[in-house]
């Protein structure tokens, strides 16, 4: 019996042996895999451990204008970022964050749980601190457990707020921006382009975040930088170089201002060199460069004068008697008038049908030529040549000159404004609904015919300039960080459907809109300088109509075209020419020609 | 001396404690806590205790251990149950004796290894009565259950391993060792139908095998068939939150932040170790702080970190080497008391190695088992070091004959 149960002991000791064996060998193999033939698996995973990269924000380019006055930059700011690890309950943090940084502790949460790349990864929960803020925080260290500050480059736009529309403002990225991004070099709460050059030259503007790693403890504690791997320094962005002239753009916003609400814009017909962009009223682009509150974001989008509304190549207005020139041309290129073509004299208006159509001079104008008609803005002698062009030809031609579809220039958003055809009446009335008297109203620029104004002024530079119609540019180079620089060439998108001979005749008209006696617009005339213009008043069915003045000067060799519009000034030759008038001298002080000028005047009796 | 004196047992349990000591130098020497600085001393006054155990372990008659076995056995529930009484629902492994810790489950290992080898050894009949099976789970029940409530399911893991090695020992037939276990099987097969049913088929065929008693077939085809249908009805009725601790306990890495958090971490480092290692006092792992436990449960992970896959292996063969003289002086014993003893010890010893390195590595869970003579400790090491007296000392009434 012993015997036998000795032999079964013997048994069951070779079995657990095999067992132990077993397992052991086991162990030895796994050891083995792990740490000879994991591949780097594990190798990686432990160098990532204890090191955070953390991204080291690359400042964006700067903008300068055409003389190289720095227009925008960067300023340092604080960011405040919270690293999770460290914080015990993420309630109280939001709670105490909250109070601080004003802000809802959901708010502040939600941020967290959108932010959260892992619990030692730093979340920012709001860029551009106030220093006290900071120094508040700092102080208070036991309060706030896991906040740490960074200090980053910000936005730092010009004061007075002149120059918002033109390069917009910039924004934290949200998960809308990262659904269109397809780069994948977002991430949420980087500082994105969201309106003007800021979001059309975002890939140039934004330069390459660099990054710095840092040796961490589990604890989150952070040791310094990882000995032996350097940073990646963040590159600049490129920087721009405007065609805007400062000098002009502050003058024409300052003017604006006085009178609430329209737009300026200066182009160089020579190029479709962008001198002035100007919206009024303006906006503060500083308040936009973080997060944007909910207060200023209300009190901005709530302003019944839409502050954010760049009304430059945005705002959509009848063109007035600004459009007359067009019309004109229109009747020259087809041959239908000629400088001798008279029709029946103004008697201060003329019955169409069965309705009666007003000048704008109830005294009427008499018997007028083509150049006669637009120096004193004849709309009875329109009116006839409007009905003797006819719908289909005049907004074919008017198309032809580009109306009804955008200049081009380098900003995001613009609008095409809107040529009534034949086949829009159709489908606005229907067939039968509308009158071939229409025509009368689009022919002084009235009625459902819409323009912008950097429009306008891109087809008066081309009025000034053989009829060449140049894309409007505002950037005129882009200078990378390395020094390299991309020129923004001159690019001819059109020819105004006219010959030189009619472009002559139209010419002659809006000298004499300045320069004649009878002219509209006397009051801009500047000694030394030959300014072609027009002015023009739109009506406007919500209050005040409109008031419009557009010119080239030099005439004989144009140097600036301006498009103003002053929105409910009422009549063009009162409000927007005087403020053209204010550009130009500003503008040609410092040319060769005004110090010709005096000499001008003088051999001239 | 050197006949009486075993050096192929002292020896490798003496280097095993000394790169224990270094290990703990090791792990804390990044630390920013002065006391866990000095937890290496500690660890060395641990030692120096642990040998004096063993000294006198070794002198005193083995006589006097026989005839106390049921004594211990009895002093230690005792323990137990003042430890629980006076813990009063918190967890408490430790009595708090001014600066020393003391933790009973130890001294309940060694008392229920000499309580068994007792009984067994003084058995008047054989075993392939289930009776004395019976007797033999309540003696290790009693205490593994008073310290599974303090709650220490890794320590009483360890007594359910011992009576399977006890049973193994008594030369029980083996497709009747594998009988009795089976119940604890069922367990695991009946989370899938077919695996429990391949089981069940098995179990019928052991229990036809074994030419039991009638009564003893219906029991172990009663036990497997309820425990089979009972389980999926338990487990399907558990909270989502419960079956998720089950499943993290089994396999953390289902729970990166959390359980499995530790396991990573020990992965990484093994990993990071490779052939030579990272180096004494190197490696980010230690130095950064990821690795946690790493002067107790983890120490292994410093150990493969800081001197790689050689390092490993020089601790496993030394090891190796306690398991085999183990089992060899229970295989040579001069009495059934010392031979079930040596063999008791040297299977707590082996099964705390495999568990605590399989867990560092990540093939088994965190069961909170320290490395022997490795791990920080007081109450471990004196275990161990008890075990390497008795060991020496069967040893040498055996050469002694």
């Amino acid at each position: 019996m012993i015997a036998d149960s000795h032999e079964s002991r013997r048994l069951n000791y070779y079995v657990l042996l095999i067992g132990i064996l077993a397992s052991i060998l086991f162990i030895v193999v796994k050891l083995f895999g792990m740490q000879l033939f994991s591949g780097g698996f594990y190798r990686r995973a432990y160098e990532q451990n204890g090191v955070r990269v953390v991204p080291i924000q690359a400042p964006r380019g700067i903008i300068t204008d055409t003389h190289g006055t720095v227009l925008v930059k960067n300023r340092p700011s604080y960011s405040i970022y919270l690293v999770p690890y460290e914080v015990n309950s993420l309630d109280s943090a939001s709670i105490h964050l909250g109070r601080v940084l004003n802000r809802e502790p959901e708010k502040i949460k939600e941020q967290i749980r959108l932010g959260w790349q892992g619990r030692f990864q730093p979340i920012r929960l709001k860029r551009d601190l106030k220093f006290e803020t900071v120094c508040y925080i700092e102080e208070h260290a036991l309060e706030f457990p896991g906040i740490i500050f960074q200090v980053e480059p910000t936005r730092s736009y010009p004061e007075n707020n002149f120059g918002s529309h033109i390069w917009g403002y910039i924004g934290e990225a949200t998960e809308a921006d990262l659904a269109v991004d397809d780069s994948g070099n977002y991430s949420l709460g980087d500082v994105i382009g969201k309106e003007g050059l800021e979001k059309q030259y975002e890939r140039y503007l934004r330069g390459q975040n660099g990054l710095k790693y840092l040796e961490v403890t589990a604890g989150g504690r952070i040791l310094g930088e990882l000995p032996g791997k350097d940073r990646i320094n963040p590159v600049r962005g490129s920087a721009l170089e405007l065609e805007i002239d400062w000098e002009l753009q502050e003058i024409a916003e300052t003017e604006l201002a006085v009178y609430g609400s329209g737009a300026v814009i200066v182009i160089d017909p020579r190029d479709g060199g962008v001198r002035v962009l100007a919206s009024v009223p303006n906006f503060d682009a500083n308040l936009f460069s973080g997060v944007i509150s909910r207060e200023v974001w209300e009190a901005v989008s709530s302003d019944s004068l839409h502050p954010l509304f760049n009304r430059s190549i945005k705002g959509t207005y009848p063109p007035g008697s600004t459009m007359k020139l067009f019309t004109a041309t229109a009747g020259l290129v087809n041959d239908i008038i000629t400088t001798e073509t008279f029709f029946d004299p103004c008697r201060g208006a003329k019955k169409f049908g069965n309705r009666i159509f007003r000048c704008w001079r109830p005294g009427g104008h008499a018997k007028l030529s083509i150049i006669d008609a637009i120096i004193q803005s004849c709309d009875v002698y329109f009116y006839q040549l409007g009905v003797k062009i006819g719908l289909d030809l005049w907004s074919r031609t008017v198309q032809d000159c580009r109306f009804g579809t955008p200049t081009g220039v380098d900003l995001p958003g613009e609008f095409a404004g809107l040529v009534p055809s034949a086949d829009y009446f159709d489908s606005r009335y229907g067939k039968d609904g509308w009158t071939k008297y229409l025509i009368l109203n689009l022919a002084i620029g009235q009625g459902e015919l819409l323009v912008t104004p950097i429009q306008m002024a891109v087809l008066y530079a081309a009025l000034g300039n053989d009829g060449i119609i140049y894309k409007p540019r505002i950037v005129s180079r882009i200078i990378s960080s390395d020094g390299g620089s991309l020129e923004m060439r001159p690019e001819i998108v059109a020819q105004l459907p006219a010959r030189k001979e009619n472009l002559d005749i139209l010419h002659q008209g809006l000298l004499g809109v300045v320069a004649d006696e009878r002219g509209t617009a006397r009051s801009v005339s500047i000694a030394g300088i030959s300014v072609a213009g027009k002015t023009g008043t739109a009506q406007n069915p919500h209050g005040d109509d409109h008031a419009w003045f557009v010119c080239y000067a030099p005439a004989e060799g144009p140097e600036l075209a301006v498009a103003v519009i002053v929105e409910n000034a009422g009549h063009g030759a009162s409000v927007a020419a005087p403020l053209a008038r204010k550009i130009l001298e500003k503008y040609f002080e410092h040319m060769p020609i005004a110090l010709d000028s005096p000499d001008t005047i003088n051999t001239q009796p | 001396m050197n006949k009486t004196f075993d050096l192929r047992i002292f020896l490798p349990a003496f280097i095993l404690s000394l790169i224990g000591i270094l290990l703990i130098y090791a792990a804390t020497y990044y630390s920013s806590l002065p006391e866990a600085k000095a937890l290496y001393q500690k660890q060395l006054i641990w030692f120096g205790a642990g040998l004096a155990v063993c000294v006198a372990i070794f002198f005193i008659p083995l006589k006097i251990h026989e005839a106390f076995a049921y004594v211990y056995y009895f002093l230690a529930i005792l323990l137990l149950v003042v430890l629980l009484a006076s813990s009063r629902g918190t967890a408490s492994r430790w009595f708090h004796l001014g600066p020393v810790n003391i933790q009973p489950a130890e001294l309940a290992k060694l008392a229920v290894v000499l309580a068994l080898s007792r009984f067994l050894g003084f058995r008047k009949t054989r075993l392939d009565e289930f009776r004395w099976v019976i007797i033999m789970l309540a003696i290790i029940a009693v205490p593994a259950g008073l310290i599974i409530l303090q709650p220490d399911l890794g320590s009483s893991l360890a007594f359910f391993t011992l009576f399977f090695a006890m049973i193994l020992w008594s030369g029980m037939p083996l497709n009747r060792v594998i009988l009795i276990v089976t119940p604890v099987l069922s367990i695991i097969c009946a989370l899938h139908w077919f695996s429990w049913a391949v089981f069940f088929f098995v179990v019928l065929i052991l229990i036809f095998l074994s030419r039991l008693r009638i009564w003893q077939g219906v029991f172990f085809f009663f036990a497997n068939l309820s425990i089979g249908m009972v389980t999926p009805l338990i487990w399907n009725n558990l909270h989502e939150y419960q079956k998720m601790r089950i499943i993290t306990f089994l396999d953390p890495g289902q729970d990166p932040r959390g359980a499995g958090y530790q396991i990573i971490q020990s992965k990484i480092a093994v990993g990071a170790g490779g052939l030579f290692g990272q180096g004494f006092l190197q490696g980010t792992q230690t130095k950064l702080n990821f690795l946690p436990e790493r002067h107790n449960d983890f120490i292994f992970s410093v150990l493969a970190e800081q001197f790689g896959f050689i390092g490993c292996l020089i601790v496993l063969i030394l090891f190796i080497l306690l398991f085999y003289r183990g089992f060899a002086v229970a295989l040579k014993a001069r009495n059934q008391f010392y031979s079930f003893a040596a063999c008791g010890l040297t299977a707590i010893l082996v099964f705390q190695v495999l568990i605590n390195i399989g867990m560092t590595l990540g093939l088994m869970p965190v069961t909170g088992l320290p490395l022997p003579f490795l791990s920080y400790g007081g109450s471990s090491l004196i275990f161990f070091w008890a075990a390497i007296g008795f060991l020496l000392a069967f040893n040498r009434d055996w050469q002694e004959y």
